[in-house]
């Protein structure tokens, strides 16, 4: 009965969660996975998503989605933290939800939120797999094919490789079978790149963006992620537990994932750490009120370190339009949210006069006023740096 | 049975990656040739511009010596508008694919 109550309080936190990012808005990442915008990440997940672009509420339903594997992901942790600690395992759970990384991004539509549940599933098998002599060949089948979809949903899966590895040992693959199951879709994925110029692009200019920053400055920024990531509390027990526990699974793992943070710098990130984090947590031998402890004080830091996200003011824009199944011509810069509002043509000094004339409205990032006059049309809703101008009737 | 699955995965991973290979085979003058490559970018960015389009909505299906066959889908909710059209590299020029 306490876990049928535990599993609804956890879906009604999913749920208020993914409302609460619904009414934030779509934003610019979120709109390129939800349309399957194809770049960076390869297909596998966006796909899914893309194909139910035509619903009325796919945003929420993503939304729900998500905040329900994230939050819900909780159970792996009380799994593991079972086998290690047994009388800590229900606190060792509740601290997964109160990591400021899995709050912010429940609910939020980001490929890294299903990659960090993936990561956690294969850092889960890692550790809770009995060592077997004979492979098990169901086993590693099932892991090959759960790695594969992870590494073609998002890049950052590859992160979570010495979990995989550890897994499939454990399941009595010996190098030729890790080689094929936990390698093979490694080499997919760089010839997924090579296939697709943009997806490269962006992949070498994401690991190489910030190239002025110098150590010290990423550093430093890597130490607000961490401390974000598992509130403070947890990152700095997690850091403890997985020097004190030396698995290649977890601290292999950890050791990838604050590599790519260093180079890339995204705060979105935070949350592929928090696997590790936690499950490190769990490991330390604490006295068990401490856990009890830690539980509320994680609570109250992840309260302070938790900013809620500015809704776009080109979504605010956009949902302003009189007719959004008409063309809309965007001048200055703008993100893939506005593709999720409408249908989009982008200015350019060269743009065909027929093609600009054919849309119904302008939407300008930058002054246009000029523009409008010229298109004859009529400013309808200024907010925030981003202006409207409709057709005269 | 069970022993037959590391074939089942490794048949998996060999349909995917000829698949891949051939599309990399498609667009390797883009890697091989840094000359042909800024040519081509700048071929399909002034397309782009005059045709009001985001370059993600571009997927570059082939690179040919003197032209580039892209599909254009018009990402958005709902049903994409999509389209086959290449692209004359020198002097740049759009027209729609043959049949």
């Amino acid at each position: 009965m306490r876990r049928v109550i535990a599993f609804f309080s956890i879906e009604l936190l999913a749920i208020v969660f993914a409302i609460l990012q619904w009414g934030i808005g779509v934003r610019t990442d979120e709109a390129k996975y939800l349309l399957s915008i194809p770049y960076p990440h390869p297909p596998f997940l966006r796909g899914v998503m893309g194909l139910t672009d035509g619903m009325a509420n796919q945003e929420l339903f993503w939304r729900l989605v998500s905040a329900t594997l994230l939050l819900q992901s909780a159970w792996l942790i009380w799994w593991v933290a079972k086998k290690i600690r047994p009388d800590r395992a229900v606190a060792c759970m509740i601290l997964w939800p109160l990591c400021a990384a899995v709050l912010s991004q429940a609910g939020t539509v980001m490929i890294a939120v299903f990659n960090a549940v993936e990561g956690l599933v294969f850092l889960a098998a890692a550790l809770l797999i009995v060592q077997k002599s004979n492979i098990d060949h169901v086993q590693c089948f099932l892991l090959g094919l759960l790695w594969l979809f992870s590494l073609g949903s998002g890049y950052q899966a590859a992160l979570y490789l010495p979990a995989v590895i550890v897994a499939l040992h454990k399941s009595g693959a010996r190098w030729k079978e890790i080689a094929l199951y936990a390698f093979g879709p490694l080499a997919l994925l760089a010839l997924y790149s090579f296939a697709n110029p943009f997806a490269l692009a962006r992949v070498v200019g994401t690991a190489g963006k910030d190239t002025a920053l110098t150590l010290v400055d990423r550093l430093t920024v890597f130490g607000g992620l961490i401390t974000f990531s598992g509130s403070g509390i947890v990152s700095i027990l997690g850091v403890i537990g997985l020097l004190r526990l030396r698995n290649f699974a977890v601290l292999g793992s950890f050791i990838c994932a604050a590599g790519y943070i260093l180079l890339s710098n995204s705060p979105y990130y935070a949350v592929l750490l928090c696997p590790m984090l936690v499950l490190g947590a769990a490991w330390l031998p604490l006295p068990k009120f401490w856990h009890w402890i830690l539980v509320p004080l994680t609570a109250v830091v992840a309260f302070f370190l938790i900013h809620v996200p500015q809704r776009s003011p080109l979504v605010t824009a956009m949902t302003n339009l009189s007719r959004t199944d008409q063309p809309v011509l965007l001048v200055g810069p703008f993100g893939h949210e506005a593709q999720y509002m409408g249908t989009v043509i982008r200015w350019s000094n060269t743009l065909k006069p027929e093609i600009a004339d054919s849309a119904q409205s302008l939407v300008c990032t930058v002054e246009c006023s000029g523009y409008a006059t010229n298109f004859h049309m009529e400013e309808k809703t200024s907010a925030k740096g981003v202006v409207v101008y409709e057709r005269s009737r | 049975m069970q022993k037959y699955l590391p074939l089942a995965f490794a048949a998996l991973l060999l349909i995917l990656g000829v698949l891949l290979s051939l599309r990399i085979w498609s667009i390797h003058l883009l890697y091989i040739d840094s000359k042909y490559r800024s040519t081509a970018t700048a071929a399909l960015q002034k397309v782009a511009d005059e045709q009001g389009w985001l370059l993600s909505d571009v997927e570059i299906r082939a690179a040919e010596s003197n032209r580039l066959v892209i599909t254009y889908r018009r990402h958005g909710k709902g049903s994409d508008e999509t389209a086959c059209h290449e692209i004359l590299i020198d002097p740049p020029s759009l027209t729609p694919c043959a049949e």
